[in-house]
């Protein structure tokens, strides 16, 4: 392959002499390289570079030093820090290099700084003038090396300085320039997004370069932005296949050749991008189908990278909409990777199959054989490949075998990233498909031994988890843990010492709790192995305390063998410690408390947990009779303390960052994470806090409990696998084994592979035959978790008022979605349309007859829009042509239960001599809701009524009425869409039809459209300014800009905030001086809070967001607010 | 986009380093620490990749020095293997019939060469014949730099 290698040592000696061509070395360098490798030890090696260092800095800081010898001494340091020697000396004079010296000099200097300097080191602030000047010089060179840096050590915050001249090398006449411009702006791309989206026009320019290089490197940027929302950038596609075209036909200049193949780097960015653009899209994967094809078809040269651009090939056919015909063809081509006897190849081949085989498991039967001796290969890269492919297509017949084979790996494999992700596998895998309790307890063992301290903190609490809740056979249930506890009983008898800690939790939590099942086993022994444990010098703290509130379970009764371990403990240095011994010694005497507290035999039911203390309350009057103060919540006593002061950053300063979730959850008074033996120590909260993790297992018990005790479960456990049996076989695996195989004789070894293989593929074949161009389903669980209970229900015991008021500010991301299919389809059907025609009298007694109590609640939750009296919104941005109709008599027809919610006037959409129709916006904290009435012109019936509305930024849901069987003449019916946005965008149109019949068997189409701004999504968020500062911290993505203040009245500040509420619902947290903080958010999900100070006669505006998006959309809709003002 | 790039000696002494992306100084240490012992670690007729965290390490070894870079989970393995091997082409076409020496020696030459083909952690330019341009351009400026300002580059 190359002609380069196995050189050195034939052209060692002559080097030393003879120089030749650019390979000139300079003297000190060439003396100091060549001691340091006739240097025998490290210490020697040490010796010297400290030698060379002090004289280099001396040689730095004399005055004489000309920049000819600064560059050699920079090169020395670059080969020092290289050796792993600190330089730091060094650093300035790099960049002073870089700053004065000539051209030959200033490349070495900045090849030190990106060298020497990371991101964010302080010194590059030193850098930004020099490469300022750079960027403008009319030595080509010079920008070169300049654009080189920027993309190099740049940080996020001095990006600003340099972007408008990186800006203007886009269109600079060179292209290699061009070429290195893109590519920094996509390095500044990829840390500051915010910052070059204004610039997306002039990538679509570098995109259609005469140059193909500058084409290609503007692909970095593409794929990357296509990563993110390939829906935006769907017209592309047919471009994007034509470049390829061109591409693969040779078309391209001789130079972007790659050993006569064109443009590798090209045709594989290319790939990806279609790869993206066509998934689960039809008419977008149609497109490519052609090209990809003639890419298949094209590469065929025995090169590495003919062989990269066919996976490239095979991956992009598989991720966009199937073609059977392209399927086939990736498939020969994923076969010839597989069965290549060139290791690399195979490799590729594997991770191509385990890409594949989610979408058509049938591939791996037909590579069994070559999947099993990798299985067994001596490299370890590809026995890990193997393994997941094998993970793939693991399902209940075959999951013993698998599993098997990964816990032997894992045995025999030491690097620590692979067994974490190894074990988590394994857990997984056992978990979903364990054919009975023995295996499942077995294999969790050796999980939990393998991985050791390295293990996730999840698989103990899964399991746990798992073991807890069970299923719905208590039967059942008890048989697993059971058998759990007779198989840790059995494991302590052994040898402990060496047990990782995860595992002896969760043994000693298992036996706590469940220890008593196992009648046969007398208590006594329990208590005395798990007294030994606490003996072990090796068993950490945290585990301790697990042993101990596992012995306080059990202790009931045992009091004798409790006592001394309990008296020796209770004067523990650790504090948790010492409480665990305290609370065991206290339950071991008085056996009726036990009872009470740890119930055993039917755990939990009826267990009350008295989450606002009352318990205390005697305590408490006792104590404000004696003169104490009473007690305030945290946050009202930082509230008072805010309250005179003025407002300023200084609460921001304090949090951690806290997601906007957990901020507006203000139920204080009940500690969520209540464990069991709390209830008892009073309000020491300590032992949640310190004992990590024994918190989160018991967090996993108190989720059985609800309000009224134990929850029921609903759900039914899959029926019982039957493990497979070798006899009885798919008969089409069979086959197809039989069919693979040709064999001259069969020897033991391959009788014995053929007997892994109908073990590794056993149910691969019968099910999954059809699944060509779809996925197979997963084969049901056998340990299903129950749904974790909704979140009213765990913290419905403490019933606290804050609640109601934000329930819709804590609503999270998914409870969005929930709300989109979920809540509003449960609204009432469509068929009471009827009743809003023409008679509004009886509708609104109707409405409010039926509907006070309704209303009453939802005026508690939507007060945060309707702040006060004002029903009418009016977000000023909609455009629309059509002039508004007298149409105001439309709004009575809005149903009831929105005629209470802000909403906008009534706008004519579209008409004919039929039908008119018209649109209401109406805002709903989570959704847009668009109302649509349709209103029938004429005199007769209009029959089979159809709305259709679609919108490619928005999800719509259709909520009711947009079918109809018939609508009556002269009246109106109503329809309602739900509208969401995920990413902002300033402003987007929605297109639909109606299609209707006036008369039988002629069908009439109405299209109507409009548009809607980021306005009509924005919903105020309600938030302390205490909660606005966590939340400030823990926001990422910030703008800043001055905007225009209405300097017209005589509180500038409010009135230019208030005209901003009025224009797009914000809500103004605080006011206080010159400055003001305002807090928004997109429906219920990002929020964006804004934070304005008056600077003379403008309004410096500081926006942040999680979303990168959204600030920018906001401040647009500001401008424009104050614009029209 | 590729992490990093390392060049080593069979005895595991680094050669050549670039970091696309900022990391802290011990956590260079320790890569490089992890990759030199992994790689080296290989035994013969293995496969060229190796998984590390969440990355993949392509390597390759081209006589007593051993190329190796770390990619992330979408990039094409073959392909980088590719781009070790182009620049080794560049190089062999610099030095002409590279060896380690020359790049112990002249480590700062191959910076630059490596300047010119990737950015950023991408590939910038694929033709050998512009990347020796631009590079020799530079160097020029060596013997005659007032001679070269007079007249435009590349």
């Amino acid at each position: 392959m190359s002609d380069v290698v196995e050189k050195t040592l034939i052209a060692l000696p002559g080097l030393f002499d003879s120089q030749t061509g650019a390979a000139k070395i300079t003297n000190r360098l060439r003396q100091l390289i060549k001691s340091i490798t006739e240097l025998t030890s490290k210490h020697e090696e040490e010796n010297l570079i400290k030698q060379e260092l002090s004289a280099m800095k001396e040689q730095v800081s004399s005055p004489n030093t000309t920049m000819k010898q600064m560059r050699e001494i920079m090169v020395r340091a670059m080969y020092c820090e290289m050796l792993g020697y600190d330089a730091t000396f060094t650093y300035i004079h790099a960049i002073k290099l870089a700053q004065q010296g000539s051209v030959l000099e200033k490349r070495v200097g900045y090849l030190a700084v990106s060298l020497f300097l990371n991101e964010g080191h302080e010194l590059l602030l030193l850098l930004v003038n020099t490469v300022l000047k750079d960027l403008q010089s009319t030595n080509l060179i010079e920008v070169c090396m300049a654009l080189t840096v920027v993309a190099q050590v740049f940080p996020k915050d001095m990006i600003p300085a340099v972007l408008p001249l990186v800006e203007d090398k886009l269109s600079h006449p060179k292209e290699i320039i061009r070429r290195k411009a893109v590519l920094a702006l996509y390095k500044f791309y990829l840390i500051a997004p915010n910052q070059v989206q204004h610039i997306h026009a002039k990538f679509r320019k570098a995109l259609c370069d005469k140059d193909p290089g500058v084409m290609t490197s503007s692909l970095h940027i593409y794929l990357q932005l296509i990563r993110e929302s390939p829906d935006g950038y769907k017209e592309l596609t047919v471009s994007f296949v034509t470049i390829l075209k061109q591409v693969v036909g040779g078309k391209l200049p001789v130079d972007f050749n790659y050993h006569n193949v064109p443009a590798p780097w090209l045709q594989i960015q290319l790939l990806r991008i279609l790869s993206l653009l066509g998934k689960d899209d039809q008419s977008t994967s149609a497109l490519m189908y052609e090209v990809l094809d003639e890419s298949l078809r094209r590469a065929e040269m025995n090169h590495n990278i003919t062989y990269a651009i066919l996976y490239e090939c095979v991956k992009a056919v598989y991720t966009i909409h199937p073609k059977a015909e392209l399927l086939e063809k990736a498939a020969r081509c994923i076969g010839n990777f597989v069965l290549s006897p060139k290791i690399n190849l195979k490799y590729l081949g594997l991770k191509a199959l385990t890409y594949v085989v989610q979408h058509d498991a049938k591939l791996a039967l037909q590579h069994q054989m070559t999947i099993i001796e990798c299985l067994d290969h001596s490299d370890f890269t590809i026995k890990r490949e193997t393994l997941e492919l094998l993970f793939r297509i693991t399902n209940a017949q075959n999951v013993t075998v698998i599993v098997e084979k990964m816990l032997d790996f894992l045995r025999s494999c030491d690097d620590e990233h692979t067994i974490i992700h190894l074990v988590g596998k394994v857990a997984e895998l056992a978990e979903k498909f364990a054919p009975d309790n023995s295996w499942f307890i077995q294999t969790m063992n050796e999980v939990f031994s393998v991985g050791g301290d390295l293990l996730q903190q999840d698989v103990p609490n899964n399991f746990l988890r798992l073991l807890a809740e069970g299923s719905e056979s208590k039967e059942e249930d008890d048989q697993l843990r059971l058998y759990a506890v007779d198989s840790y009983l059995t494991v302590l008898k052994g040898d402990a010492s060496h047990l990782p800690q995860h595992f002896l939790q969760v043994m000693s939590w298992v036996l706590g709790e469940y220890g008593h099942l196992q009648e046969s086993v007398d208590q006594h022994e329990v208590i005395r192995l798990l007294t030994k444990l606490l003996d072990q010098r090796n068993v950490s703290l945290e585990t301790r305390v697990w042993i101990l509130s596992a012995l306080t379970k059990i202790s009931e009764g045992h009091t004798d063998l409790i006592a001394d371990l309990a008296e020796s403990l209770s004067s523990s240095q650790d504090t948790v410690l010492r409480q665990q011994a305290h609370e065991l010694r206290h339950l071991s005497r008085d056996s009726q408390l036990h009872e009470g507290v740890l119930p055993h035999g039917a755990p939990w039911e009826g267990m009350e947990v008295d989450s606002s203390l009352s318990f205390l309350d005697g305590f408490v009057s006792e104590a404000l009779a004696a003169g104490a103060a009473p007690y305030k919540p945290p946050h009202q006593r930082q509230e008072e303390l805010c309250e005179d002061r003025e407002l300023n950053l200084e609460p921001y300063s304090f949090s951690l960052p806290v997601s906007l979730s957990s901020c507006s959850i203000t139920d204080r008074h009940s500690p969520t994470l209540l464990s069991v033996s709390s209830g008892l120590s009073g309000n020491s909260t300590e032992l949640s806090q310190k004992a990590g993790s024994s918190t989160l297992i018991l967090e996993g018990v108190k989720r059985v409990w609800g309000k009224d005790g134990y929850l029921p479960q609903k759900e039914t456990t899959a029926p019982p696998v039957d493990k497979p049996s070798p006899a009885v076989q798919p008969s089409g695996q069979q086959e197809a084994s039989e069919r693979i195989e040709p064999q001259p004789e069969p020897s033991t070894q391959n009788q014995d592979k053929q007997q892994l293989a109908s073990s590794l593929f056993v149910g691969l074949g019968a099910g999954s035959s059809m699944s060509l161009l779809g996925k197979s389903e997963a084969p049901p669980p056998r340990f299903r978790k129950k749904p974790r209970p909704l979140d009213s229900s765990s913290s419905s015991s403490s019933g606290t008022s804050e609640r109601s008021s934000d329930s819709s500010s804590r609503s999270s991301r998914s409870m969005t979605d929930n709300f989109l299919y979920g809540s509003l389809l449960e609204e009432e059907p469509a068929t009471s349309i009827s009743a809003f025609d023409h008679t509004p009298k009886s509708t609104t007694a109707n409405g409010l007859a039926e509907n006070t109590d309704a209303k009453e609640d939802r005026r508690a939750n939507t007060s945060q829009i309707l702040g006060g009296d004002m029903v009418i919104v009016r977000p000023n941005t909609i455009q629309d042509k059509h002039p508004p109709p007298a149409s105001s008599d439309l709004t009575a027809l809005l149903p009831a239960d929105l005629k209470d919610l802000p909403h906008s006037d009534v706008i004519s959409l579209t008409s004919d001599p039929s039908l008119s129709l018209c649109s209401c916006r109406v805002f709903r904290d989570e959704a847009l809701l668009l109302v649509i009435f349709i209103s029938n012109c004429t005199e007769s019936v209009i029959k089979d009524v159809a709305v259709q509305l679609g919108c490619e930024e928005l999800e719509t849901a259709s909520l009711r009425g947009n079918i109809m069987d018939s609508l009556e003449g002269k009246s109106t019916s109503v329809c309602h869409y739900a509208l969401l946005m995920d990413d902002p965008h300033t402003n987007v149109s929605f297109t639909g039809t109606v299609c209707y019949q006036t008369q039988p068997g002629h069908t009439s189409t109405l299209p109507f459209s409009g548009t809607l701004s980021t306005a009509d999504f924005i919903r105020p968020l309600v938030v302390t300014t205490e909660e606005y500062g966590k939340l400030w911290l823990s926001l990422s993505h910030d703008v800043k800009q001055n905007l225009k203040l209405l300097t017209d009245a005589s509180d500038p500040l409010r009135t230019t905030l208030n005209a901003l509420k009025d224009a797009l619902q914000l809500h103004i947290v605080d006011i206080v001086g010159s400055e003001g903080i305002v807090a928004c958010r997109l429906l219920s999900g990002a929020p964006c809070l804004l934070h304005c100070r008056v600077n003379g006669t403008a309004l410096a505006m500081w926006l942040r967001s999680p979303h990168p998006a959204l600030p920018d959309c906001i401040l647009y809709h500001c401008q424009r607010a104050l614009a029209q003002h | 986009m590729m992490h990093f790039l390392l060049l080593f000696s069979r005895q595991g002494k680094l050669r050549l380093q670039k970091w696309f992306l900022p990391l802290p100084e011990r956590e260079r240490k320790k890569i490089v620490k992890d990759m030199t012992t992994m790689v080296l670690a290989r035994k013969p007729r293995t496969c060229n990749f190796l998984h590390w965290k969440d990355l993949k390490i392509v390597y390759k070894r081209y006589a007593s020095l051993y190329f190796c870079c770390g990619l992330e989970s979408q990039d094409n393995e073959l392909l980088a293997l590719e781009i070790l091997h182009r620049y080794v082409e560049l190089l062999d076409k610099y030095f002409g019939n590279v060896c380690e020496l020359d790049i112990i020696f002249n480590f700062e030459k191959a910076y630059f060469i490596l300047d010119e083909f990737l950015m950023g952690g991408e590939i910038q330019e694929t033709s050998k014949q512009s990347i020796a341009k631009s590079v020799e351009a530079s160097d020029m400026l060596q013997e005659t730099m007032e001679e070269y300002m007079s007249k435009p580059a590349f």
